[in-house]
């Protein structure tokens, strides 16, 4: 797999329907091969950018590029690039095996090849049992892979999933976020996807695109986008985070933070932060720890007072209060049975690492 | 307690141990249906001339219905104009339903409301219209078979069609745009896409449609009484003269045949739909 040959390449795309703008301006490359993943809350245009990809929708503006081929103009039955629909849109008339046929039937490969072909995709969805099946007599899951098989089977470039996993249940969801990423290491076809998920684009994706309003906010790696926000609104969507109001002031090669309520404490200066534009600190509840007693290592550490939890099983979920209006969220792992839980009301002592406070404008 | 107080409670109208209410309605809905036919049925094998009396058991009048050349004429014109009919209604039909279902046009409300029209006009109201339409154009007469069946196969195209794209749309109505989507992303052009998933989507539809048409043109009375001639009659009008006569068992063997191919057609069609049903899972 060569990862640094670009295979769709999107320059200043927007999407306007009427005076509503879907898609704002936007650039991107996908590496072949790539597993790559649009994230965004619900209307935010990632679907829109899916279908302009597809030929679904005409660009407003802009360009897009499949493997060094212009787009523009190209209706979606003569594009290197396969979908699987939200609602599966399996033919109802057709049966597994004409369903995963269709695509090759409809561009006249011959019965013997189509039939080879199409029991190979079956296979790779594990499907090769249910040829004669009618979509009717599939669950929601067997569905999919249907839709998976049918797109496969074309040997697109770029394979596009539209919230792929959102009518499956949890258990099923879970176990087909394994399956796609298996699938697509073994077909090594290009996998794009939306999501709102953020679960499933952070375990599935080799990058991610987050996406607000139309707008590309941050595109990197996973880690980089869970660790290393590129702003409050990436900070807000993925995952958990307490912020909280700060400022930030220079002190030689390192920053002070000075947030009212929690306290000051020194980071390491950054290049590409200007202190004077920090208005806000931010700490995930996982990388705050609660003692009892003041810790007398190494992290920084405030007074705090316990005013309700939530157990969750695996973990628990204590907020507490700090000064006059500040609230943190700490995740505690539930690591053994005999393990403590505090109460309501209780003081204590949270902590962290500094650098592991994210500054936020 | 609680179980107490449920049964003191009377049983509703929609109860489901409310047993008679049932019964009662099952039994009213059958009389009225099918007592009628029922009496038509067993008259037809009333060895009488007179359909008053029940004098025994006979098939004589179904020999006679046979032999007779007037009635097995107007037999095999009815099937010929509800053939005709049923055929162009069914693709005009369609073709109206896909219309609105997919295009927007100016005055579409208006379009689609003067396509239900002819559902609700009365009949007579057609059937006149149809009529003076026909001697105002001067549309040919006494021409040989089966074109002097035309003007009565278009009177009955006329009040057919839009029943079928009544049906026909009600169907398209629950179609997944997706589906088109998918198809044409799977390389399928407009005609594929039309021909491959289009069709075989609207067929319940279209049976459904074809089904009504050729009924409704079949025992079709009014609107055919204004448009026949000397020469071209329909068994409902060939019936109608007939009771101007006398009422023997030969019309009651007329109709019993009529009802019998009906029975038989509806039943075909309905097993069709039934199994593109599950077919396509609903």
């Amino acid at each position: 797999m060569n990862q640094e040959k670009t295979v769709i390449e999107i320059s200043n795309i927007s999407k306007r329907f009427g005076d509503v703008v879907a898609v704002d301006n936007n650039s991107l490359t996908i590496r072949e091969g790539e597993f790559f993943a649009l994230l965004g809350p619900s209307g935010c245009g990632k679907t829109t950018l899916l279908r302009m990809l597809a030929g679904l929708e005409v660009p407003t503006e802009g360009r897009i590029l499949i493997d060094g081929e212009d787009m523009h103009g190209v209706p979606p039955n003569h594009r290197p690039i396969n979908m699987v629909f939200q609602s599966y849109a399996v033919f109802p008339h057709m049966t597994v095996f004409e369903n995963v046929g269709y695509g090759l039937k409809v561009t006249g490969v011959p019965a013997p090849t189509l039939r080879e072909e199409v029991m190979t995709a079956l296979d790779q969805v594990q499907l090769g049992d249910y040829q004669d099946r009618m979509p009717d007599q599939l669950s929601g899951g067997q569905k999919q892979r249907v839709a998976l098989a049918r797109a496969l089977v074309k040997k697109p470039k770029v394979l596009l999933l539209d919230e792929p996993l959102s009518a499956l249940d949890a258990k099923l969801r879970e176990a087909m976020q394994l399956e796609l990423v298996k699938l697509q290491n073994t077909v090594g076809i290009t996998f794009v996807i939306v999501t709102h998920d953020q679960d499933e684009a952070l375990s599935m994706a080799d990058r991610i695109a987050v996406i607000n309003e139309g707008k590309i906010e941050q595109i990197a790696e996973p880690r980089t986008i869970y660790e290393f926000p590129a702003n409050r609104f990436v900070a807000d969507f993925i995952g958990k985070m307490n912020v909280f109001d700060a400022k930030a002031r220079e002190d030689g090669d390192r920053m002070t933070i000075e947030a009212s309520d929690v306290g000051n404490f020194s980071v390491s200066r950054r290049e590409d932060i200007e202190p004077g534009r920090i208005n806000a600190a931010a700490i995930r509840p996982e990388k705050t720890r609660l003692t009892t007693e003041c810790p007398d290592d190494s992290l920084f550490s405030t007074e705090a007072r316990i005013v309700n939890i939530a157990y969750h099983g695996k973990e628990t979920a204590i907020f507490v209060e700090i000064g006059q209006s500040t609230e943190l969220s700490c995740t505690v792992q539930n690591t053994s049975r005999s393990q403590h839980l505090p109460k309501v009301g209780d003081a204590c002592w949270v902590s962290w690492q500094v650098d592991d406070v994210l500054l936020l404008e | 307690m609680r179980r107490l107080l449920a049964k003191r409670t009377p049983a509703g109208p929609l109860d489901y141990i409310h047993q008679g209410w049932m019964k009662l309605t099952l039994g009213l809905s059958f009389v009225f249906l099918y007592s009628p036919l029922l009496i038509l049925v067993i008259f037809s094998f009333n060895d009488s001339r007179r359909n008053i009396v029940w004098r025994g058991f006979t098939t004589k009048y179904y020999e006679k219905a046979w032999n007779n050349d007037g009635l097995i004429d107007a037999f095999a014109n009815s099937l010929t104009i509800a053939f005709f009919c049923t055929i162009i209604s069914t693709i005009l039909g369609a073709m109206v339903a896909l219309l609105l279902w997919r295009f927007r046009f100016p005055l579409k409300g208006a379009y689609e409301g003067a396509m239900t029209l002819p559902i609700v006009i009365p009949e007579i109201c057609m059937g006149v219209a149809m009529m003076a339409f026909f001697s105002r154009v001067g549309w040919p007469s006494g021409l040989v078979w089966p074109f002097n069946l035309s003007a009565i196969t278009i009177a009955h195209i006329s009040f057919c069609f839009p029943f079928v794209a009544v049906i026909v749309r009600a169907r398209l109505a629950n179609f997944n745009l997706e589906l088109e989507e998918a198809a044409k992303d799977l390389g399928a052009s407009e005609w594929q896409f039309f021909r491959d998933i289009m069709i075989p989507f609207m067929k319940p539809g279209l049976i459904a449609g074809a089904l009504l048409a050729f009924t409704l043109s079949l025992d079709d009375f009014v609107i055919t009484f204004f448009t026949s001639g000397p020469d071209t009659i329909t068994l409902p009008v060939k019936i109608y003269s007939m009771v101007r006569f006398s009422v023997t068992p030969e019309i009651n063997a007329a109709s019993t045949v009529l009802i019998a191919i009906t029975l038989v057609l509806t039943t075909i069609a309905l097993w069709l739909q039934s199994r593109a049903g599950q077919k396509l899972g609903h």
